[in-house]
């Protein structure tokens, strides 16, 4: 496994800038933001930005193998319209993606709070050819995508299938691949969310299994989803990355922990030494057998 | 539809003394409460004790058609403890049917399985057990309706993380349907459906023709209050129209929570008060 972090640790930064200044703090791997992909996407040359990146992933010793795919995308959206223009820039940033050499995109389920249970049947049924039209365009630039696990709502939340939201268990993302039918689509496990949604963090290692191909690494108290770096919440981190090494995962192990924002560039690469150092020692075989 | 209120409304006397009081209200029938199912499998003479409750509902033209039965250990993996909760239930559906009810509440149960194969091994034996409940029914010419729960709070873990099975509707037909038995369908209970943040209207609809029994109450959507209607966050008018559109006609059983330790004639009075809310609800 290799120790990463999510670029938006730095989003006040250009893409290429951000991954620089990661690469020479000691981060082995790196995911390329929501925030920076569309960066690149709505650069006046995206193609030129894509491979500045690339240039400089190239010059230094960092792996960047992952994205996050547009957050605000929803592939099961009913208005056509809008669910086709979600479709083509997922399409745009899965091919600037492979162009600075990203083999991985993460994304989320998508889906509204349908108010019927006929909306949610209809809901479901798009996902699964939007995943499958989606994958189809990944396959034929060496691309994967990682569907990423979900929280259910806050019990204020209304809707024909209550406070629940598709994509909160682990179930039931297997069950969408199963339905989607490719083999480059996977599971990105947000341990975080798991943590809220009341899973232990080795179980649901263990019940994504070989289709884990993406990780977002973050701590939480079990009730808010934090982004915490690990250790300052509740997760079972031994328990957990002793799964990890169970199932044979060699992924990012990567930092996705917004939670630790908020201060100017230079306090935030501070705070990350200890943050890397620390996460470093989960990762040591022998501290966690401690 | 008629009101109905479920017996445990007094809780401090027992079934039979409590239906004059319902009549009194202006209830037309009931649910018979767990609680005073149990005096009367505790009773000296237990098959006379229901008989006489069926009897006093006769008089009084109160109509029992739905009983709470005990909270039994549906799918779990304790084998003991299932034996155990089926010789309790065949005994309770025994007794409830000699009171005149027609039909036995159960919740889904299953428990917080550790992981994804005991989850499976649970819903296996969910099925398999609300089988044997609807043929140990089907004797006494007895229904089972399976009542949909809530999801769990945010510390409580598992292999479903705290998703609980049972909580939405479509999860109860995928057990009415795999158990494939005429004498099942579906208990709403109306509180847990908005603490789930299922809108009432919505889940009568998705219940549809498999709803048999009915648990209504209020709350504020974050606590089982069973609180009486109107005094909560669900939307009464909108679970009216949905009953009517199903064609519902059977009991809108009031399921709430009994004013314990007060006297007898403030529990009345608000009987009256609970009854009338509920007869106006009825009429939107």
């Amino acid at each position: 496994m290799k120790l990463s972090l999510w670029t938006s640790i730095l989003v006040e930064l250009s893409p290429a800038e951000a991954c620089a200044r990661l690469a020479e703090q000691g981060w082995e791997g790196l995911e390329l933001s929501t925030e920076h992909i569309v960066a690149v996407d709505s650069a006046p040359d995206p193609l030129a930005a894509a491979d500045e990146v690339r240039a400089v992933i190239g010059a230094s010793c960092v792996e960047m193998p992952q994205v996050h795919l547009l957050i605000s995308a929803n592939i099961a959206m009913a208005d056509d319209a809008k669910r086709l223009e979600f479709m083509e820039t997922l399409k745009r940033q899965i091919a600037l993606s492979a162009r600075m050499g990203i083999r991985i995109g993460v994304i989320h389920p998508g889906g509204v709070r349908p108010k019927a249970f006929a909306e949610e049947l209809a809901e479901r049924r798009r996902r699964v050819e939007g995943f499958r039209e989606l994958a189809d365009y990944a396959a034929e630039r060496g691309f994967s995508l990682a569907i990423e696990n979900m929280t259910d709502g806050a019990r204020d939340c209304r809707s024909a299938m209550g406070q629940r939201r598709y994509g909160a268990t682990i179930e039931e993302l297997h069950t969408l691949i199963d339905g989607i039918g490719r083999s480059n689509v996977g599971i990105c496990l947000d341990v975080g969310h798991a943590h809220v949604q009341g899973y232990e963090m080795a179980e649901a290692v263990r019940q994504c299994g070989e289709r884990l191909i993406a990780t977002h690494i973050q701590d939480n108290d079990g009730t808010r989803d934090g982004h915490l770096a690990p250790t300052r919440g509740t997760i079972n981190w031994r328990v957990g990355i002793a799964a990890l090494r169970e199932i044979g995962y060699h992924g990012l192990f990567n930092l996705e922990i917004p939670g630790e924002r908020g201060l100017p560039a230079h306090l935030t690469l501070k705070r990350l030494e200890g943050v890397l150092a620390t996460t470093r020692w989960l990762l040591d075989p022998e501290q966690g057998d401690a | 539809m008629y009101i109905g209120a479920t017996t445990h409304i007094i809780i401090e006397i027992p079934a039979t003394e409590v239906l004059p009081y319902m009549t009194e209200a202006g209830f037309r029938g009931g649910e018979l409460a767990l609680v005073h199912l149990r005096q009367f499998a505790e009773a000296a003479y237990p098959e006379r004790t229901a008989e006489q409750f069926r009897v006093r509902c006769e008089e009084l033209a109160l109509q029992i058609p739905q009983v709470h039965l005990s909270v039994a250990a549906m799918g779990t993996l304790d084998a003991d403890q299932r034996e155990a909760d089926f010789a309790r239930m065949r005994r309770e559906i025994e007794l409830s049917a000699l009171a005149g009810a027609k039909t036995g509440v159960l919740h889904p149960m299953g428990g917080w399985p550790a992981t994804l194969a005991e989850q499976r091994e649970i819903e296996r034996l969910r099925v398999e057990d609300f089988a044997r409940a609807c043929e140990i029914a089907a004797e006494h010419e007895f229904t089972i309706a399976i009542e949909n729960t809530y999801d769990a709070h945010a510390d409580e873990h598992s292999a479903m993380g705290r998703r609980r099975f049972g909580s939405l509707i479509p999860e109860l037909h995928s057990v009415v349907d795999a158990v494939g038995a005429e004498n099942f369908g579906i208990c709403l209970d109306t509180g847990h459906t908005n603490l789930i943040g299922l809108p009432l209207g919505e889940a009568f609809r998705q219940c549809g023709d498999r709803l048999i029994a009915t648990h209504v109450h209020d709350n504020n959507g974050h606590q089982d209050q069973h609180t009486e209607p109107t005094r909560g966050t669900i939307d009464w008018p909108d679970a009216i129209a949905a009953l009517r559109e199903i064609g519902w006609d059977g009991i809108f059983n009031l399921e709430i929570a009994p004013l314990r330790g007060q006297p007898l004639e403030l529990q009345t009075l608000r009987m009256r008060q609970v009854a009338k809310t509920a007869k106006w609800l009825l009429t939107l």
